[in-house]
């Protein structure tokens, strides 16, 4: 992975984040991302980003689970070893509600967990990293990326208008490699990559 | 800026004019000072507490359940007794956690992260007891339907001793995962407070590299979401399962319809009272008084007084319909050996219905509510009672069951029923120190979620919305 | 009951409402895996009956018919498996149906009935109607009830009333 050039505008209130997001988009500049310290609700519409598609990852898990449940239990206890317990019907459905309930819930839950931080691209071990240190604490933070026909000072200057407390330029590598936050990482080349 | 808006009259969630660094540093400085006396004090009694539990243990798995004084008759007694105890208070963490938030209650972010953890531990605590239970542990891994070569030989799907297992695993999983899902947007705070090499690298590990970003914020709001979903039928379900342990069975004062419902309250009940106990400890050491503010005690003590009389119903609908029913094993059960002072359990029934339905009562009025003394003496009598309840139910029915030719002697713990027991508590209490020690115990992302909306200083300033017309107000505040 | 797959929960023993199931609360037999389980710095004080079975001598009293159950395992009463077993080897052999009564035959019997005084157990073949059992259940309807039949658990074992008015009977 490569630098890139980015214009970082730390912001302190919500409701001056908001209307500057907004203010961003339509002045054209591409927003990599915003950081908060918190999910505020609402920006994900207002930066534009679609619908997570979590939700439907978590059904399918879930249905999945069932069907494990179900098809596992009846094979079992109807086609390999059937057996008279308490003279009940092989194919005993009340009594295996609570099992096949339990693996929905298990399965849903573990699967969207995992691609959660799948998608996220979340792990141990794994290292990304920080625009701003603050961002986390109290600090929005928002990152215009720089092509190369970008004027960062038109940047800096459009954000400091539109209410950033902090603006400053930063060269840094996204995306996210193995790595452990107590040592910086060291490329092997130092690439500055303009983005046409 | 959402178009959420509290009400002035409601109490501020989150006291003393803070802002978000504050909340941060409030909630972080237990976890980045060394630990003081008292926290060394407590664990190493827990930890010595543990070293007995598991001494017990050994001597009980090499000899045989033996070492324990149960009998032909009576074959559980105090190791299933504590099963569903430790499982029962487990459930007040989920449903803080996921029904709250399925119902918007604010309130929840003060207190979530702390009863999650318990409810993990307290789940790991009552997971020993069907284990360590057993005649031949060695052979637990029986219990698992795994294709083998004996057969191949599978499990019973019809036993509710097997649905336990998938609940208990279930529920211990989604819990795990939605605590930690939770933690990770704090657990990434204190790592970007860090100062030291070493917290940094624990963090950043235990972080798995979260930045704050919108996209997985977005994500993590709908995973949250939807765990609280599943966590929530969860929560019904799996103490149900619980009690059809004792409600698929014939046996008098087991085989009742009566249990699921009965279970469920009596756990939310047992886990809110072990909830304050906590709480009451953590908030006056940790001086959290502003994030656990009374408010938060109080809404935890109405819905210990309304469990509690649910509890209380069950009770009585039970003797009720031993009488109504004209069924003479179940009368006996209840007449005989439980509602009777000279049983040789009698005692333990009207300790039962005393701390349970009587005492209780007393969170009707505000004051009790708001009384941080009465509320914490009051949780421990209710985890006594909780632990009677589920003593009376398993070991007085199996005690004097049908036939008067199976029944034999009275039951009483052996030092290593009891060691178990207490080694429980050890695991619980050193888990939980240790928790308290190295994780955040409030959930600060959440708390500063509510800030804008419900911290003290936020609602006197917006105060003036009241006087506001609808119109400007909309226009302000949409997006 | 299979010893091998036995856990030792305890809880057939809890649901069983006659209370005829019997748990191996310790090693009786010096049979199982655990090699300080008779070491009494660890597990206390034990009855010197408990190493009887450590000789080989004296486990010679066992039959070896029968499946010593290890710590641990839930028994019950097999009605005499292996005599069943034989007696079924036995019929096979000759041959022809197991007799259980039928004509006065007996290919086994168990050891209580054998033992019993005053014949008053019957062990047979229910599915055979006329083994010993089955007449002794058709001769005797009025008699013949089962414990807490009520519970439906559909026991094996029934039992006959006694007859009670017996000067009517006689007169």
């Amino acid at each position: 992975m490569a630098k890139k050039k980015f214009v970082v505008g730390s912001f302190k209130d919500e409701a001056v984040l908001f209307p500057a997001v907004k203010a961003v988009r339509k002045a054209g500049y591409k927003i990599h991302d915003v950081f908060t310290p918190y999910a505020v609700h609402g920006l994900d519409h207002e930066m534009g980003l679609r619908e997570t598609s979590i939700h439907t990852a978590g059904f399918i898990y879930g249905i999945t689970g069932t069907a494990t449940a179900l098809g596992g239990i009846s094979y079992i206890l109807v086609q390999d070893w059937p057996l008279n317990i308490g003279g009940k019907p092989h194919f005993a459905l009340p009594a295996w509600i609570p099992i096949t309930f339990e693996l929905t819930v298990l399965f849903a839950a573990v699967g969207m967990t995992m691609t959660f931080c799948y998608l996220c691209q979340l792990a141990p071990f794994v290292k990304k990293h920080h625009f701003v240190l603050r961002s986390t604490d109290d600090t929005f933070a928002m990152v215009i990326e720089c092509s190369g026909k970008t004027n960062s000072q038109d940047a800096i200057a459009f954000l400091e208008a539109n209410g950033a407390a902090d603006v400053h330029e930063q060269f840094a590598e996204t995306g996210w490699w193995f790595g452990t936050y107590d040592r910086e990482q060291q490329l092997y080349r130092d690439t500055t990559v303009d983005i046409a | 800026m959402h178009l959420k808006y509290e009400a002035q009259i409601r109490e501020p969630l989150v006291d003393g004019d803070k802002d978000y660094h504050q909340v941060s540093e409030d909630i972080c400085r237990p976890i980045e000072v060394k630990p003081s006396r008292l926290w060394y004090i407590g664990f190493f009694i827990s930890v010595a507490l543990l070293l007995f539990g598991v001494w017990s243990v050994y001597d009980q798995v090499v000899y045989g359940v033996g070492q324990w004084n149960l009998n032909k008759t009576v074959g559980w007694g105090w190791d299933i007794t504590n099963f569903v105890w430790w499982i029962g208070i487990g459930h007040a963490g989920t449903l803080i956690s996921a029904i709250l938030l399925l119902f918007r209650q604010g309130w929840r972010t003060g207190v979530n992260r702390a009863a999650e953890a318990m409810t993990i531990f307290a789940v790991i605590c009552a997971g020993q007891f069907p284990i360590w239970h057993m005649g031949r542990v060695w052979l637990a891994f029986f219990i698992m339907p795994y294709p083998n070569s004996r057969g191949p030989v599978w499990v019973n799907f019809n036993s509710p001793l097997l649905w336990d297992v998938f609940a208990v695993s279930t529920y211990f999983t989604v819990s795990l995962l939605f605590w930690y899902t939770g933690l990770l947007p704090d657990l990434a705070l204190i790592r970007d407070r860090a100062k030291t090499k070493f917290r940094k690298f624990f963090y950043g590990i235990t972080s798995f590299g979260w930045t704050g970003s919108t996209k997985h914020w977005q994500r993590h709001e709908a995973l949250s979401l939807v765990l609280a979903g599943l966590a929530t039928p969860l929560v019904l379900s799996v103490h149900t399962i619980v009690s059809f342990d004792f409600a698929t069975s014939v046996i008098p004062g087991w085989h009742t319809t009566i249990f699921p419902p009965y279970f469920v309250a009596g756990a939310i009940f047992s886990g809110f009272a072990m909830v304050q106990t906590l709480l009451l400890i953590l908030r006056k050491v940790f001086s959290l008084q502003d994030y656990i503010t009374l408010g938060h005690i109080e809404a935890m003590n109405k819905v210990i007084v309304l469990t509690g009389s649910i509890v209380g119903i069950a009770y009585l609908t039970e003797l009720f319909i031993a009488f109504y029913s004209q069924n003479q094993y179940e009368a006996y059960a209840f007449f005989y050996t439980r509602a009777n002072l000279f049983s040789p359990y009698g005692w333990a029934y009207y300790g039962m219905m005393t701390c349970n339905v009587l005492s209780p009562q007393i969170f009707w009025f505000r004051k009790m509510r708001r009384n941080l003394y009465v509320t914490f003496f009051m949780s421990i009598i209710v985890n006594i009672g909780m632990w009677f309840e589920r003593f009376v139910i398993i070991a007085t029915s199996i005690f004097r069951d049908y036939l008067p030719s199976s029944w034999s002697i009275y039951y009483s713990p052996s030092i290593f029923e009891i060691g178990f027991y207490v080694g429980t508590f050890g695991l619980f209490f050193t888990c939980f120190f240790l928790f308290s020690k190295y994780f955040p115990v409030i959930a600060i992302a959440e708390i500063k979620h509510v800030l804008k909306t419900s911290g003290q200083n936020y609602k006197e300033q917006v105060g003036g919305i009241e006087s506001q017309k609808v119109e400007e107000f909309a226009g302000e505040y949409a997006h | 009951m299979a010893y091998n797959r036995c856990i030792g929960t305890r809880y057939c023993a809890n649901n069983c409402p006659y209370k005829v199931r019997r748990f191996n609360w310790a090693d009786y037999t010096g049979a199982d895996s655990f090699p300080d389980n008779q070491d009494q710095t660890i597990v206390g004080v034990l009855d010197p009956a408990v190493h009887v079975m450590n000789e080989d001598l004296s486990r010679m009293v066992l039959n070896p018919d029968v499946t010593v159950r290890s710590r641990g395992v839930m028994e019950k009463c097999s009605f005499c498996v292996q005599r069943l077993q034989e007696g079924k080897l036995k019929a096979k052999r000759a041959n022809r149906a197991l007799m259980t009564g039928e004509d006065g035959q007996w290919d086994l019997k168990t050891a209580c009935q054998q033992s019993c005084p005053t014949n008053a157990i019957v062990f047979g073949n229910i599915n055979n109607s006329k083994s010993g059992i089955s007449k002794e259940r058709i001769e005797n309807t009025k008699r013949s009830f089962y414990s807490l039949e009520q519970l439906h658990v559909m026991p094996n074992v029934n039992y006959l009333v006694k007859v009670r008015n017996r000067e009517e009977h006689e007169a």
